[in-house]
């Protein structure tokens, strides 16, 4: 379970990017990215974070990850403060994008135990579930070609192995699906699905509705840092006769 | 612990994999060095024997009656004498290259010999023609003229010619031919070494840390139980070790090479081969470790702040100056190894290394040298783990 309580992040700009936002130099140089957030993962449940581009999303999914620290407010995963207990968090997370951030020359073996390695998990434990994932993904065949040498659909499936070796209660999935093809999407969509019903929780954040439609159960609108919108798949639907999901999101972008 | 050596064992695998690492490791210290030693020695010789061979045209133009500079200076070789130029346009030939020098006697310069005075003789040359031997040659036939005339004016007096050489000084060099040589090849090692150790460094430094932006692989990695002090040290021993390697690789293909000149005596081969001992490999590997993680710190600091491969390279390549920069002061005049020096990073290398292979180290310099470069190091891996742990550097837009 993941829970955030008052969660804030405030960027100090650097100069070129005050730039970019427009900033006049004599302004505060600092940028909040998210501002006081709550909201809570349940176990067994899918949980869309979803908002235009530099809402905050990846701010937030990096922060649950622990890459960044929380200016204030708190982060618990499974009851534990994630700023007390760093790694115990990190264990407990699988973490994806849409990029399958791999290293081409490594094969998919080395990959996957690289990852187990930094899981500390036991040797026999790793053998058992490498084999069993490796199976199920059909991955056997090109287990120890270089990464570099393998298709897209072969490196996303080497990806989603690194991702779930550890069998995380927790998968945090950003974008996982942005630029891919529809085979690959649908290969990270089956992931989701499956862990769902492996009891775990798992938190992701997208632009495509029809995806938010199909695996969420609840939802959640981040829009400037702020969350404008915290419930469950029916609240969402239930918040305008839209009947598209697209459009109740700027439905209440517009409203917030 | 664990997972220390985790990265560390997956980033080497990376790094031993990589053409680009390689060639900068292994490849380019064992096969360029040697090339460029050989083929600089090579070149500079034949340079020699060009500029020694090269028939130099040297205008004679004589006002007096004297003939014996004339004769003395035919009598040079690789000299051929052009009479009949007019002194108004010497210049304009020696600047045209048509004449390579001139010499000009004037109209008493007999009258004056004869009369035990001083005879005025004049030579052209440009000193920008670095491969001209115009002047040596006419000051060599002056000289033995010079030489001439004294001898006939002592003899005229009944002077022993010892009456102007009061001195008979006798050079004994003290010094071994190992302290010799490796007082002269110490101030070009240091180099070679830092150089190469900078070099493969740097490879596998931008891979690792910018080349792991660019993947996205970086924040999978961030992602993971690892710390990022875990994650510094593992790549941070990675990029040493690659350093370490090249720097000693090109030191051997470097003292390979020297077996390979034709012109080196036997009996500096078997200096060479008395100053490569286990103590002197032994002492520069202990110099070589601190230099190294010092420099592999610095690079992945940079690698870190870089938003990708082109920028690192580009943030990187003035460093090459701040370290040549104190390694050329090392070899200057009057640079020698104190307690001041020894405590100057870099600079305290240059002069150690010429120490150790003269064989003449100190043993209080060595340690002094070693806590600086250990001092170095130690601030380099805690920059470099404090520079991680930034936000705005990892994930700098």
């Amino acid at each position: 379970m993941i829970e955030l309580t008052n969660v804030s992040k405030v960027f100090t700009l650097t100069k070129d990017q005050r730039k970019v936002v427009g900033e006049s130099e004599l302004r505060p140089k600092l940028f909040t990215a998210v501002d006081s957030i709550n909201f809570k993962c349940n176990e067994s449940s899918v949980f869309a974070l979803i908002g235009p581009n530099g809402s905050g999303k990846t701010t937030t999914l990096r922060m649950i990850s622990t890459m960044i620290a929380p200016t204030s407010g708190t982060i618990k995963i499974k009851d534990r403060d994630v700023s007390d207990d760093g790694r115990f968090a990190r264990k407990s997370i699988g973490f994806m994008t849409n990029q399958t951030a791999l290293y081409d020359r490594l094969s998919p073996f080395e990959m996957v135990k690289y990852f187990a390695d930094l899981n500390s998990m036991d040797k026999s434990v790793f053998d058992k579930r490498c084999k069993d994932i490796f199976d199920r993904l059909d991955m056997n065949t090109f287990a120890n070609k270089r990464i570099g040498t393998l298709s897209s659909g072969m490196k996303q499936k080497t990806s989603i192995a690194r991702t779930i070796i550890h069998d995380p209660d927790i998968i945090v999935f950003d974008e996982p699906t942005t630029g891919l093809d529809v085979m690959t999407s649908r290969s990270i969509i089956e992931l989701i699905r499956n862990s769902k019903n492996e009891n775990k929780t798992i938190i992701f954040s997208s632009h495509r509705m029809e995806e938010v439609q199909s695996l969420a159960d609840d939802i959640g609108v981040i829009y400037n840092g702020k969350l404008i919108f915290n419930g469950t798949k029916s609240d969402f639907e239930s918040l305008s006769d839209l009947a598209s999901y697209d459009d109740t999101l700027i439905n209440l972008i517009d409203n917030s | 612990m664990n997972i220390i050596l985790s990265i560390f064992k997956k980033e080497l695998i990376d790094v031993l994999r990589d053409r680009r690492t390689l060639m900068f490791m292994v490849v380019i210290p064992i096969l360029i060095t040697p090339l460029l030693v050989i083929g600089s020695i090579k070149f500079q010789e034949y340079q020699n024997k060009k500029s020694e061979e090269k028939i130099l045209n040297i205008a004679f133009i004589n006002d007096s009656e004297d003939y014996l500079i004339k004769k003395l200076l035919s009598d040079q070789k690789g000299v051929k004498v052009i009479e009949d130029v007019m002194l108004d346009s010497l210049e304009s030939y020696i600047k045209s290259d048509s004449l390579q020098g001139g010499l000009y006697i004037g109209k008493d310069f007999l009258s004056n010999i004869n009369s035990n005075s001083s005879g005025s003789v004049k030579i052209y040359y440009k000193s920008s023609d670095l491969m001209s031997k115009s002047k040596k040659r006419m000051r060599s036939a002056l000289e033995n003229y010079k030489n001439d005339i004294v001898s006939k004016r002592l003899e005229k007096l009944k002077f022993d010619e010892r009456l102007l050489e009061p001195l008979e000084i006798i050079d004994v060099d003290m010094a071994t031919a190992k302290e010799t040589l490796g007082k002269a090849i110490g101030g070009f090692i240091p180099y070679v070494l830092v150089m190469f150790i900078f070099l493969g460094a740097m490879y596998p430094a931008i891979d690792l840390g910018a080349g792991e932006k660019e993947r996205g692989s970086l924040e999978t990695l961030l992602s993971s139980p690892a710390t990022k002090f875990e994650i510094t040290m593992g790549k941070l021993l990675v990029v040493s070790l690659t350093g370490l390697v090249s720097g000693l690789i090109s030191v051997l293909g470097i003292s390979s090479s020297l077996f390979f000149i034709d012109k080196i005596p036997v009996q500096i081969q078997e200096t060479i081969l008395e100053l490569i001992n286990p103590f002197m490999i032994g002492s520069i590997v202990i110099l070589m470790i601190p230099i190294a993680i010092f420099f592999a710190s610095m690079l992945l600091s940079i690698s870190f702040y870089s938003r990708s491969f082109k920028e690192a390279q580009s943030l990187m390549g003035p460093l090459n100056m701040v370290i040549i920069v104190p390694l050329f002061l090392s070899l200057g005049p009057g640079m020698e190894m104190d307690h001041a020096t020894a405590l100057m990073p870099l600079i305290n290398v240059g002069l150690l290394t010429k120490e150790i292979l003269a064989g003449s180290v100190e043993l209080i310099y060595f340690i002094e040298t070693l806590f600086s470069l250990l001092f170095c190091a130690a601030i380099g891996i805690w920059f470099s783990v404090y520079w991680f742990k930034k936000e705005n550097t990892i994930f700098r837009v």
